[in-house]
């Protein structure tokens, strides 16, 4: 019976450092894109995509499209059941949370007199078995939502 | 030939349900994502299935991972 390690497998000694560096990260696959483009229903939270799997978000963005306003509808990300951005474009505009990491979510766009409502998605948020992107909204209206989210998976 | 799921997208697009699979053939090549269903029911039987016909493969030479669950709308 075979014994020991695989051939391709050698042990290294750090203390005398038998290697001059060891490289240690995450092995991830090709990045990937989600691309939504959905209507949303009125006063209510309408799920508009999600990926399952185990990977890492790398960045993107979710921006709603309509000739009215949005200013008080709320943007989601959920990660593993875990909403980890749920804040409205309003409530990210007064706190000023506008840089990433603040959120899931953070502030990129908000004019409310060209009605213009994006956010960015931040980097580095990693999924044991899914994430999602929903949107909810509070103005009565059935705007087109837009995301572009990239990712990648284990 | 073995097909392992990495990852399944499920999202909406002007009025469309569409479900997409990322798969990895023949390990260590790289992922590669498709098109699988369009407005069907998303379950793991029909996924088995489309991916099946897709590769050309029997279901059991798919590998679905524990960590994969079939995404929900």
């Amino acid at each position: 019976m075979a014994e020991g390690l695989p051939d391709y497998h050698r042990p290294i000694d750090v203390a005398i450092q038998t290697m001059t560096e060891i490289v240690n990260r995450p092995k991830y696959g090709a990045a990937e894109i989600l691309i939504i483009n959905s209507a949303v229903g009125i006063n209510q939270e309408t799920w508009l995509g999600s990926i399952a799997g185990k990977g890492m978000i790398y960045g993107g963005w979710i921006t709603v499209d309509l000739q009215g306003s949005q200013w008080n509808s709320i943007p989601i990300l959920r990660i593993d059941n875990e909403e980890v951005g749920r804040t409205s474009f309003a409530n990210l505009y007064r706190y000023s949370l506008t840089k990433e990491h603040n959120e899931g979510t953070y502030l990129r766009a908000y004019d409310i007199t060209n009605q213009i409502y994006t956010v960015g998605i931040s980097h580095g948020f990693t999924f044991e078995t899914q994430f999602e992107i929903l949107y909810y909204e509070t103005h009565g209206l059935t705007p087109t939502v837009y995301a572009r989210i990239i990712y990648a998976l284990t | 030939m073995m097909i392992e799921i990495r990852g399944l997208e499920l999202r909406k697009e002007t009025g469309d349900i569409i479900l997409s699979s990322i798969v990895t053939v023949n390990y260590p090549e790289d992922c590669e994502k498709k098109e699988l269903l369009r407005n069907k029911p998303v379950n793991r039987g029909q996924i088995l299935t489309a991916l099946s016909k897709m590769y050309e493969v029997k279901p059991w030479q798919i590998v679905w991972p524990r960590h994969i669950k079939v995404p929900k709308v």
